[in-house]
């Protein structure tokens, strides 16, 4: 019986005895090919002065023209630190919060409890947007939300969230955290279910609280996969939504809630501009990746883990 | 203090403070609950009550003006029917189509023996970046053929990288590097290997993509916007979108009475397009809970 | 390597290309026509009495508001009336405006154009600049075919100024809505609460400050509570210019550009001295809590569940064109104000027809159209009375509107209970496509007194001493609605939420000369000139 060593023999020979896997990747390559490769000649929109009648190819270069227009434009700094405000502030509460409810989840031992714990807490991810930023605006009524009311009981007047800069973030990230956190935490759980139990039982003969278990065994199975959504979250950054903010902004709050996309959308509503949304949208894109390279050569060096 | 007595003392403090963290955990778990059930029932009730009474805030835990007549006038609409079957199919085949695709590719991309294994995955990870834009895709599908059909809803967009990343992780995490040796040891190909063994023992995996596909696709619009005309193919989303969306533009677009019984049909379904929206999907999770179950792995390798 | 698995793995490979050939080769013919399944009204077979070699076929998009309002009407009463008449089948392609601004780029983009565009929220000025390629001169075609339409040029220049590019082209049709009232929007208020309280309408802007206090703190409608609002609406600095700060004398267009005219000048609102004083009063109302101080944070909602409240409106003014858009059922408790007089002693009143009533793009050609001329011969059969009545209510074929021996007409309320305005938009175009209605011919329209446009005109009376011009629709050069995208959104921006912070937290005084400074660095002063150029190209295409 031939015992072939992954790792050795020619690179033909490599190539040929795991033919199969490549027939495994064909669909994929084939459907991503056909679908996002070839469309790709697009990006050339934000380099010309794009207009639907002249089409792609014959459209006239403008070179960097519009990359220009963007960087001097009078909100591309603001714009960009309201954008970044919200993402970060975003990532470091809602890519925790998941990997500590899926670590408690795990904990549970009365499995009925458990269930219905799971099932309810991912419901509100169900929610439209539209409807829960009608939620959140309602509920945070000075005078008629549900919020101020409870505030009341303890004699604490809940001032207008949604007219202050300085709490939109903080509104939009709990918000999220509030809505999503259940249903991101099911990747995790999932990841733990993993975990051999027969682990738990030594770590239990050995003596260890629950709490000890949630970090010698939990958390280290955890830490591939989370390392690996952390490297994919970077890659998001300039990627805020439009239209969660689009919906909570007002004229009161709008220092802190004009972000990228909004701004382009408003532009859109006067006159389409193509060539100028197709530059920004490159530009966020280009930052966007140099940020998911960095962060995953960090990765890389420290824990050996890598997207590519 | 003897032995005996020494051991009995470190089991009875160790069972303390689970108990401790025990009641924690159920205590916090109470609160986050709470916190996460009192949307839905918001919407739930507020979605048989009367709008004024909900933007006045007083629907608070019961509903007020009871009236059913935002179901009423939904169920009226008999394109919700053609929506619901439609995405249901939609869902269907899409999440079947979509495992199909992903995760074979996940599964090669974790095999540290597969040679151009950097440069396919770079190959799956450009397009999270770079893309043609709306125009030369919606050209590209038309010059395919595929305005209008049923597969555009399930075939184009169907190699979703993240799915693709996710699935390699738990590929190369969860199961053992001696597992394929020992398999070509007894004379196992790569094929049977993933269709025999790995696939059975990665069943939370393919649950998890399968129910990201799966909702993926139920809450799909912007696809059926741009490249669906015909009624007959119309998602559930497009169509509760027409409902709840138009109303609310004609209302901001012009005054009189006609924005103004917009509006208040838009304000009374409003709430109950979620639940219709929602519901059929929200049943699927029970279903799909027991692949997370503890213990998938046990025997893998021992037998 | 069992065979099994690798005819499996073949199979998973040729289930791909076999799905991606079967989608190509049935729907192969999908490329050729265009995206016009879901709403094409396309009648049957073109049926002409007897000449039916000549029927020439056109395909015209639309764009609707909602689907909620049938399409029917396309087919049938005077639209079926013309289409006989001139010989023409029309395939008309419905599009719905909440998804209209994605599918209209993608159309655009694909080249396969209708033959002609119908409806000004279809095809907007900058996508007619951006790609002028796609869209015909009609200037000739006009004076050729279209009798109607030229006669109208010849009374009403501003309908020719309108349609006219400032290259000189016309590359659209217009409109001038029929049955209009001179005055939009105008002031409501709790004439109940009045009466209880026994005090009289305000006539000058100090009294309506002490009318408002006295709704707040005299608990008009008498529930023990003080849970009435002096005003409560969903504020911008767009609305408050035309409503609340109306008697300062900072009426400006419609269009939200911030444009007014004082003493025939065109100039920027926000940076003027009545906006100046304006804006310090409202700040004064806000203090005194005469104003909802969650004015500017409230959605639409939870506006309408105060004015709305089925026990009684919680609020003391409202502005609007009638008062039942706002308060709905409890419109008999509210009376209209005549307008009140502001720190000069002199009333305004929002007078509005050139956004309001007129526009252009109604109809817009395309390169496509084989058949222009024939084309506009069958619109210019819009441009008469009659048909300009029926496009507006309904057919009277369809039983929407009598037409009487004596000549006069009568526009029906719908027997299901609906308003007078759903049924005209279910059953008509309404305020789109082409129509123009004479003056005198208004006269022998007689509309229901209870409802909708019968009211408005009604309400004319009150206000018509007071209205003044303000800042029209004019028309920018390609360069300039470029440059004008870019530069408003940065400084409406700015000044609404400059408004918005002036009125809750006060500071106009100390911080105007920095906003001054500020603004003229986003740009102001290059946007007022491209403003000012094209009024004045305008007044001059004007003659």
């Amino acid at each position: 019986m031939k015992t072939s060593t992954s790792l050795e023999g020619s690179l033909w020979k490599r190539i040929s005895r795991n033919w199969a896997l490549y027939m495994l990747l064909l669909p994929a390559v084939v459907i991503l090919f056909l679908f996002t490769y070839l469309p790709m000649g697009g990006i050339t929109i934000a380099f010309k002065d794009f207009t639907p009648a002249s089409g792609i190819w014959g459209s006239p270069w403008a070179g960097l023209k519009y990359f220009r227009q963007y960087f001097n434009n009078y909100q591309f700094w603001p714009t960009i630190k309201n954008t970044l405000i919200i993402s970060l502030y975003s990532i470091l509460v809602t890519f925790p919060l998941p990997i500590i409810m899926a670590l408690f989840c795990n904990q549970m031992y009365a499995k009925r409890f458990k269930k219905f714990f799971q099932v309810s807490t991912y419901l509100p991810h169900f929610i439209s947007t539209v409807v829960m930023c009608g939620i959140i605006i309602l509920f945070l009524s000075p005078s008629r939300g549900i919020v101020a009311k409870l505030l009341s009981y303890v004699g604490i007047t809940l001032p207008n969230l949604m007219g202050m800069p300085s709490a939109f973030s903080s509104v939009y990230v709990w918000t999220d955290a509030w809505q999503h956190v259940g249903w991101d935490s099911i990747l995790y759980i999932a990841a733990l279910s993993a975990v051999d139990p027969t682990l738990y039982e030594a770590a239990t003969v050995d003596g260890a609280s629950k709490w000890q278990k949630i970090v010698k065994i939990d958390i280290p199975m955890l830490l591939p996969t989370v390392t690996i959504m952390l490297i994919l979250r970077s890659g998001s950054i300039m990627s805020v939504g439009f239209e969660k903010v689009y919906l909570l902004q007002n004229s009161l709050n709008l220092a802190a809630s004009e972000t990228i996309a909004t701004y382009v959308y408003k532009m859109g509503l006067i006159s389409n501009q193509y060539s100028l949304s197709a530059a920004i949208g490159l530009f966020n894109n280009v930052i966007n990746l140099v940020l998911l390279v960095t962060v995953n050569y960090i990765s890389n060096k420290l824990s050996d883990t890598s997207l590519l | 203090m003897t032995v005996a007595k020494q051991v009995v003392k470190r089991r009875i403090r160790r069972s303390r403070s689970d108990v401790i963290f025990d009641v924690l955990l159920y205590a916090l778990a109470g609160i986050v609950l709470l916190l996460a059930l009192y949307p839905m029932y918001f919407i739930v009730i507020a979605s048989i009550s009367s709008p004024v009474e909900v933007s006045a805030g007083n629907i608070v835990f019961y509903p007020k003006g009871i009236t059913l007549k935002g179901y009423v006038k939904l169920f009226e609409y008999s394109a919700l029917w053609t929506g619901y079957k439609n995405t249901i199919l939609y869902a269907i085949v899409g999440t079947i189509f979509n495992l199909c695709v992903n995760i074979p590719a996940a599964y090669s991309l974790s095999r540290k023996d597969l040679v151009g294994r950097r440069l396919i995955t770079l190959f799956f990870m450009i397009p999270m970046f770079f893309t043609g834009g709306l125009i030369p895709t919606y050209t590209l599908i038309k010059s395919y053929g595929l305005l209008d059909t049923f597969w555009v809803m399930v075939l184009p967009f169907s190699v979703i990288t993240y799915y693709i990343i996710v699935a390699r992780t738990f590929f190369s995490n969860s199961l053992p590097e001696d597992m394929w040796e020992a398999a070509q040891i007894d004379g196992c190909g790569n094929l049977r290997f993933f269709f025999q063994i790995v696939l059975p023992l990665s069943k939370a995996v393919i649950a998890v993509i399968a129910l990201w596909s799966a909702v993926g696709h139920w809450n799909a619009y912007f696809n059926a916007l741009i490249y669906i005309r015909s009624d007959a193919l119309q998602p559930l989303q497009i169509i509760l979108r027409n409902i709840l969306i138009s109303n609310q533009t004609i209302s901001a677009m012009s005054t009189g009475a006609a924005a103004l019984e917009a509006k208040q049909l838009a304000d009374l379904i409003k709430y109950a397009v979620i639940v219709l929206s929602s519901a059929p999907i929200m049943c699927l999770y029970p279903f799909v809970q027991k692949y997370f179950n503890q213990g998938v792995m046990i025997g893998a390798v021992k037998g | 390597m069992s065979k099994k698995y690798k005819i499996l793995a073949i199979c998973l490979a040729l289930i791909m290309v076999v799905s991606l050939a079967a989608c190509t080769s049935s729907d192969g013919s999908a490329d050729a026509s265009e995206p016009g399944g879901s709403s094409s009204v396309d009648g049957s077979e073109p049926e002409s009495p007897g000449t039916s070699d000549e029927t020439e076929s056109f395909t015209v998009l639309t764009v609707r508001w909602t689907d909620a309002w049938p399409t029917d009407f396309l087919k049938t009463g005077i639209m079926a009336e013309l289409e006989a008449e001139h010989n023409v089948d029309i395939d008309w392609q419905v599009y719905y405006y909440s998804d209209w601004a994605e599918q209209k780029s993608l159309l655009l983009a694909s080249g396969n154009l209708p033959d002609a565009f119908w409806g000004s929220n279809g095809i907007l000025d900058t996508d007619i600049a951006q790609n002028s390629s796609y869209f015909i001169d009609l200037t000739d075609l006009i004076t050729e075919n279209m009798p109607n339409l030229t006669a109208i040029f010849e009374k009403d220049s501003s309908m020719r100024a309108m349609v006219t590019t400032r290259e000189g082209q016309i590359l659209s049709l217009p409109k001038r809505l029929p049955l209009r009232p001179q005055v939009n929007d105008v002031m409501f208020i709790n004439q109940t609460w009045l009466d209880n309280l026994g005090i009289d309408m305000p006539t000058t802007y100090l009294e309506l400050q002490d009318v408002l206090r006295a709704f707040v703190t005299q608990d008009p409608n008498g529930n023990g509570i003080n849970d009435e609002y002096g005003y409560s609406y969903r504020q911008s600095l767009e609305t408050d210019l035309r409503h609340i700060m109306s008697s300062f004398g900072t009426q400006v267009s419609r269009q939200n550009n911030f444009m007014g005219m004082i003493d025939d000048e065109p100039v920027f609102m926000p940076i003027h001295e009545n906006y100046y004083n304006a804006v310090q009063w409202v700040h004064e109302l806000y203090q005194e809590g005469l104003i909802d101080p969650e004015g500017f944070t409230q959605d639409a909602s939870m506006v309408t569940a105060k004015t709305q409240d089925p026990e009684g409106a919680l609020v003391g003014i409202v502005f609007g064109w009638t008062a039942d858009a706002q308060v709905g059922v409890n419109v008999g408790d509210f009376a209209i104000v005549p307008a009140i007089a502001g720190p000069d002693g002199n009333r305004y009143v929002e007078h509005n027809p050139e956004y309001l009533d007129n526009s252009r793009n109604e109809v817009v050609v395309t390169s496509s159209c084989s058949n222009p001329a024939k084309l506009l011969q069958w619109a210019d059969s819009f441009y008469t009375d009659e048909v300009t009545l029926q496009t507006y209510y309904g057919s009277i074929s369809d039983g929407k509107i009598t037409a009487n021996a004596d000549g006069t007409y009568e526009v029906l309320v719908p027997s299901d209970g609906s308003s007078l305005d759903t049924s005209a938009w279910s059953f008509s175009f309404r305020d789109f496509g082409p129509k123009y209605m004479d003056k005198a011919f208004e006269d022998n329209v007689i509309l229901p007194s209870d409802q909708g446009d019968g009211v408005k005109l009604a309400q004319d009376s009150v206000n018509i001493a007071y209205i003044t011009t303000t800042f029209p629709v004019v028309a920018y050069t390609a360069e300039q609605a470029m440059e004008l995208a870019s530069l408003s959104t940065t400084i409406y921006d700015y000044v609404k939420a400059q408004y918005a912070h002036w009125v809750v937290d006060g500071g106009v005084e100390e911080e105007w000369d920095d906003y001054l400074a500020q603004l003229d660095a986003m740009g102001l002063q290059e946007l007022i000139a491209i403003q000012i150029d094209a009024y004045e190209a305008y007044i001059s295409n004007l003659g």
